[in-house]
């Protein structure tokens, strides 16, 4: 029998305080991390016009965050290979709770919430086997670790979640690396990319893979539009001069493709593609390639507008459209008739950007 | 596709169609990249499989104007260089509809193309012919055909010192003695297209030149960077 205190304490938790929401938390649009010019690392809530709601010190170099879809608390994940990940109460910058994986796992950078917030999923490695893992974590119970599953592949780098609570789509890069050689890559010649699709009760659906002749084309990153549609960016890890596709959908009828472009505007997204995203109504498509110091929009699947700027590198939908940063400082609020806005900040965008 | 294949298979193509826009260099512009610029030149002057040709030929025509076409090219990215760019550069401020939005972007650009100089000397002129210790591949090195290979390096090494050093107050200390180091050993080696580089000594030198250009290419980051006031690749890390 609940003892009269639990009772009391489930009544409090469920109903008589409201719950806090992002408006608590300043309402920001988007997150991302960065760099301030003092060397020092911060989580940035932003508004729509590209300015900051809180700045939240980090202990180091940030790599990508994932919001809780109600619940004013982010987590901000280090650079893989990381061992640790931050959940943060945006409200006043605390540390909920700092998120370390099992022995012999460790994080590789980015994670989804799923089930309306009440599960947060990180990408993984197990480090003896390579096996790539999704690690599920409750944020109902303080976020206690519940279990991993197989992400479908090795090298698991962004989760993105399915509308309609039809699961997540996994990039399984398909690299191979261990942390006692830090980044280096182990298995370049043997290497197999694909997206994995996991159901909502973590179970594997389906892999979706590329041409054989496109085995070293490393997927990393996606997003998933209103509808379904799934967007992804490689990062090829063959030959440097080979001008391969980079940029790919998978369609409602579960097709992978790949968007075709001219050699020329192939080669200058140089072989890398940071982020990518798709608008909410999957017309547009927006991607970066930091190296190459651009971004291609895509519309229909047609090439419509190239953003030249150093270091660009965060993107990601803003309804209709896209927001685009840069290690420069720069961020875009970008306009398909081409008149973009640009608000420059003083400090270095880290790479990814994600929408609240 | 490798894309010296692809060079290879537009040249075929424009050779097979007659293609008529080599008379025209207007129209030679709209050409796929892949048609034209030193790479397929080099084929039409170079390859034995594809030298061999008459006064007026076709491909007699397709080398003019690919020649043509690099010279407008060339004369366009000066005119610009001395004109507009330079206007933009100098005058850089705040202002959506600029190349530049400030002076720091200036800098940055710049540093930027310093530092990939480097690094495609490492990843492209030595890496791609170096491949592994048990398969070397010496075709894939840079202008083989016409004995650039090592040229082109030293070239490029001069180059992007001149540009460093200009770039600063000749403070650069440990970037100028990297690039003079880097420079001094290239010119020690004597093989010129690198297809011999099966053998142990050469591959010995050149993983050593790769190295010194490595060295050279973190000393100017440091250095330049510092002094520019300005970072490079914050994203672009392999592999995020």
């Amino acid at each position: 029998m609940a003892s009269r205190r639990n009772f009391l304490t489930g009544i409090i938790a469920s109903s008589s305080f409201p719950r806090l929401s992002w408006a608590d938390a300043g309402n920001p649009k988007f997150l991302a991390a960065s760099k301030l010019p003092n060397g020092k690392y911060v989580l940035c809530g932003i508004n729509a016009s590209g300015e900051d709601v809180f700045k939240i010190p980090l202990p180091g170099r940030g790599h990508a965050a994932s919001a809780h879809p109600t619940s004013p608390e982010a987590v901000a994940f280090a650079r893989r290979p990381g061992r640790f990940a931050l959940v943060i109460n945006c409200m006043n910058g605390s540390i909920i709770k700092k998120l370390t994986p099992p022995n012999n796992i460790h994080f590789y950078g980015h994670g989804c919430y799923v089930d309306e917030g009440r599960i947060l999923i990180t990408s993984e490695n197990r480090i003896d086997t390579g096996e790539g893992l999704l690690g599920l974590w409750d944020s109902q119970s303080g976020y206690k670790r519940i279990g991993e599953v197989s992400s479908g592949g090795i090298g698991p780098h962004e989760i993105k979640q399915l509308p309609n609570g039809k699961g997540i789509m996994v990039a399984n890069g398909g690299i191979r690396t261990h942390p006692d050689h830090g980044r280096k890559k182990l298995n370049l010649d043997t290497m197999r990319s694909n997206i994995s699709h996991i159901t909502s009760n973590f179970s594997l659906d389906n892999i979706f893979e590329l041409p054989k002749d496109l085995y070293q084309n490393s997927i990393r990153h996606l997003d998933i539009s209103d509808s379904g549609e799934v967007a992804f960016g490689t990062q090829w890890q063959g030959d440097p001069s080979d001008p391969v596709p980079l940029v790919g959908l998978i369609d409602l009828n579960r097709k992978i493709g790949l968007i075709k472009l001219s050699l020329a505007q192939q080669l200058e997204l140089k072989g890398y593609v940071g982020s990518i995203a798709i608008s909410r109504n999957s017309q547009a498509i927006s991607v970066t390639s930091p190296r190459g110091g651009v971004a291609h929009i895509y519309e229909d699947q047609v090439l419509t507008q190239k953003i030249w700027r150093p270091d660009i590198c965060g993107t990601v939908s803003n309804s209709n459209s896209f927001v685009l940063t840069c290690g420069s400082g720069l961020f875009i609020n970008l306009q398909l008739n081409g008149q973009n806005i640009k608000i420059k900040s003083n400090k270095s965008w880290d790479n990814h950007i994600i929408a609240l | 596709m490798n894309i010296y294949n692809l060079f290879l298979q537009k040249i075929k193509q424009l050779i097979k169609t007659q293609d008529i826009s080599i008379y025209d260099s207007k129209k030679f512009k709209e050409v796929s990249v892949a048609g034209k610029g030193f790479m397929a030149l080099e084929r039409l002057i170079y390859d034995d499989n594809h030298n061999s040709y008459k006064k007026n030929s076709y491909k007699c025509y397709l080398v003019k104007a690919i020649i043509n076409d690099i010279t407008i090219n060339a004369q366009e990215l000066n005119n610009d260089w001395q004109g507009t760019f330079d206007k933009e550069l100098s005058a850089a401020k705040v202002n959506a509809g600029k190349q530049f939005l400030n002076q720091s972007e200036v800098a940055a650009a710049y540093l930027t193309s310093v530092l990939s100089g480097l690094e495609f000397i490492v990843r492209y002129r030595i890496g791609r012919p170096l491949g592994k210790f048990d398969k070397t591949r010496p075709k894939r090195a840079e202008a083989w055909r016409s004995s650039r290979s090592l040229r082109n390096i030293q070239i490029s090494l001069r180059t992007l010192s001149e540009i460093s050093i200009k770039l600063s107050d000749e403070s650069l200390w440990d970037t100028k003695e990297k690039f003079a180091a880097a420079i001094r050993f290239s010119e020690t080696l004597t093989n010129e297209n690198f297809q011999n580089i099966d053998e142990i000594s050469l591959r010995f030198q050149l993983q050593t030149l790769s190295t010194l250009v490595s060295v050279t290419h973190k000393a100017t980051s440091i250095e330049l960077s510092q002094y520019l006031g300005v970072v490079s690749g914050f994203n672009a890390l392999d592999g995020d």
